[in-house]
């Protein structure tokens, strides 16, 4: 260790003068004398390690009536100044259960050695976070108040330190988590404040975040519809019993969670353009699965509904942008999904008068005497079908005989022209 | 019915009247409206259909537009059948366009010559079969598409008195005869009206109704003839009323 900074001796004096006036503990004051000087840094290798503590925050700060070293213990019996560099500061020294001191030992604390960040650590991952990482190291807060880097407000940016970052995202592939900042969680957090919107930790948890590939984790797949339904009470209770929920609950990995249709970080509203649940995105958003022909022979998915819906005027009107036009969950439902068979469903075909009524006023039992989706062939939808190929046959004969009378029509032209050339056809 | 220009040179035949040219060209814009709107919905996979539906301001606008269209095409058929049953012009072209044995015969002939076995092609009145075909078709067209068309403009309307599988239907046939009507006109009538050799780059009696004697006696020998004849009665009545006024003058 090298202390540039010659002049620190001089400045000893003065430092010690100015602690004294802000009335910072009669111990700390000798660590203060230097480390209270902004310039004060080590250098190693051409690098600047800034060694400064604001006195103010540590004043501040929940640890305001600590003294350094019972933090910095390994330099607890040193003399000042100390030559050996100090060891990172060990927090659970404090907060651990069962400290008679009363260390608070907030949420999960116990369970970070065994989250995904507490095994990097462990393994001493350069990217792993460590307590002061999050929390900041003299200057902190308790979480309640809003200056501190883990009140609700500070999480996304405390956690964005690492996660919005570019170059983390590709080093530890976990792309799409800087979207958190234009989705509508974000937006409500600013605008209506820290308790009305979801930030990281309400739904990674705290310490004991949780890879989503964990079965235990709060962002695993079945794991997700109870993450989001802490919040969002209402639609959850709709959701479970729809076939997807009952899906879930039975295990199956295929069926949608809320994050399948919505997205993840960047999830915006409903109405927004952009959402992949805007009415005109809903068709393309479900046949991610039902319009996937493995996930169709596997859960005995009709094939034909993508391609019959998208064949429609409603399908059509909606590929060209009509948002005001029938839409998946127009008539299925967004959340609670039934299958048909269900008398509650609202495509069973008992309900559909009233289904196709909330659009089309004065809808009768006619609504349903045929298929809603159609797929004309010889054992249904017989009508249209024969129809159809009636029409086509007519369409191609026609056509056929014009194109087959006008070429007769030039030949007889040609045939006569070469005798009265000159002349024109007459 | 027919107009002498006077001069033996360029005598000039009265084919459409004004009214007549006038609710052609509403049914061809109605009708290029119809195409133009409608096609789009009928190939989506298109890239050309997207642009079309860009242009035109979006899906609203197309569906607005085309109803916009099919109201003026129906308003253009009511006024044609009570053109046709009230007004003597009217009825006479209807009678004109009826088919009838002559026109077998003439399709007959017509391929006859078209196959080398006959030397001419058959003789034409005031229409030919072709004619009468086309405008049957139209005709029929109309009919079908407006019909359908109210049905799908008016679901759930429709499904008042008809199934749901009835409005499917429906759909098919609006589809599958306006392409059956969009081809027929691009390849059938563009080539009786613009493509063939005859007229081309285009017959001008869409604008100015007039067909010349050549073309005439060309197209329409049995029609040229009979107006003939009806001018030289009337030339000789006209002369005999002269000479009998001549007479009662002299007297």
């Amino acid at each position: 260790m090298l202390i540039r900074n010659t002049s620190i001796w001089c400045l000893m004096a003065l430092c010690g003068v100015l602690l004294g006036v802000q009335g910072a503990h009669a111990d700390n004051l000798k660590c203060l004398a230097c480390h209270s000087a902004p310039s004060f840094r080590k250098t190693t290798g051409g690098v600047h390690a800034p060694l400064y503590v604001d006195a103010d925050q540590l004043a501040a700060s929940v640890h305001s009536s600590k003294d350094c070293t019972d933090c910095h213990a390994d330099l607890r019996n040193q003399r000042f100044p100390h030559k050996r560099q100090a060891d990172p500061v060990q927090c659970v020294r404090c907060h651990h259960n069962g400290n008679v001191v009363g260390s608070p030992v907030s949420y999960h604390l116990d369970k970070y050695a065994d989250s995904v960040h507490g095994r990097a650590a462990r393994r001493n991952d350069p990217d792993a976070p460590r307590c002061k990482d999050c929390h900041g190291s003299h200057a902190i807060r308790p979480a309640e108040d809003a200056r501190s880097s883990v009140s609700r407000f500070n999480v996304p940016s405390t956690c964005g330190r690492c996660h919005f970052d570019p170059l983390f995202a590709k080093r530890r592939h976990l792309y799409g988590v800087a979207e958190y900042r234009n989705s509508i969680h974000a937006k409500v957090l600013g605008q209506h404040g820290p308790e009305t919107a979801a930030v990281c930790t309400d739904c990674h948890g705290v310490h004991d975040i949780e890879s989503p590939s964990d079965l235990g984790s709060r962002t695993s797949r079945l794991q997700v519809p109870k993450t989001c339904g802490r919040c969002h009470k209402k639609i959850y209770e709709g959701y479970r019993k729809s076939i997807h929920g009952r899906a879930v609950a039975k295990g199956v990995k295929d069926a949608p969670v809320c994050t399948n249709c919505h997205g993840e970080h960047g999830i915006v509203k409903p109405t927004a353009p952009s959402s992949s649940v805007y009415p005109i995105h809903v068709a393309a958003t479900c046949s991610k699965c039902h319009g996937n022909v493995r996930i169709q022979r596997k859960y005995g998915l009709p094939a034909d509904r993508m391609t019959s819906y998208l064949e429609s005027y409603h399908g059509l009107a909606g590929k060209y942008g009509e948002v005001s036009v029938a839409n998946c969950a127009t008539c299925h439902g967004a959340h609670d999904i039934r299958p048909s068979s269900d008398p509650e469903s609202a495509v069973n075909k008992k309900n559909l008068p009233k289904t196709c009524g909330a659009c089309h006023p004065a809808a009768g039992k006619n609504f349903a005497k045929g298929s809603i989706h159609l797929f004309p062939s010889k054992h249904k939808d017989v009508a249209t079908y024969w129809v159809r190929m009636a029409y086509m046959l007519f369409v191609i004969v026609l056509i056929g005989s014009f194109c087959v009378c006008i070429l007769l029509d030039l030949l007889a032209r040609q045939r006569k022209r070469p005798r009265r050339p000159g002349t024109g056809d007459h | 019915m027919a107009r002498d220009s006077g001069s033996s040179v360029g005598r000039y035949f009265e084919r459409l009247t004004l009214n007549q040219r006038i609710q052609h060209i509403v049914l061809m814009i109605s009708f290029s409206t119809l195409v133009l709107t409608g096609l789009p919905v009928r190939y989506p996979e298109s890239s050309v259909s997207s642009r079309i539906i860009w242009l035109l301001g979006g899906f609203g606008m197309r569906s607005m537009l085309h109803r916009c269209a099919a109201i003026i095409l129906i308003l253009l058929t009511v006024y044609h059948v009570c053109y046709t049953i009230f007004s003597r012009r009217g009825r006479s072209e209807v009678w004109a366009l009826t088919p009838n044995l002559k026109d077998a015969f003439d399709v007959f002939h017509m391929m006859k010559y078209y196959f080398g076995l006959a030397s001419a092609k058959p003789r034409f009145g005031r229409y030919g079969f072709i004619e009468k075909f086309e405008y049957l078709a139209v005709g029929w067209g109309s009919v079908i598409m407006i019909g359908t068309g109210l049905m799908l403009w008016f679901p759930a309307k429709t499904m008042l008195f008809l199934p749901k599988w009835a409005l499917d239907v429906a759909r098919i046939v609006h589809s599958y005869e306006a392409l059956l009507a969009f081809l027929a006109i691009v390849i059938w009538h563009f080539y009786q009206v613009h493509l063939n050799p005859d007229v081309f780059p285009m017959s001008r009696v869409w604008l100015d109704g007039k067909i010349s004697e050549h073309d005439m006696k060309e197209h329409h020998p049995v029609e040229y003839e009979r107006i003939m004849r009806s001018l030289q009665d009337e030339d000789t009545g006209r002369a005999e009323l002269q000479t009998e006024s001549e007479r009662g003058n002299r007297s």
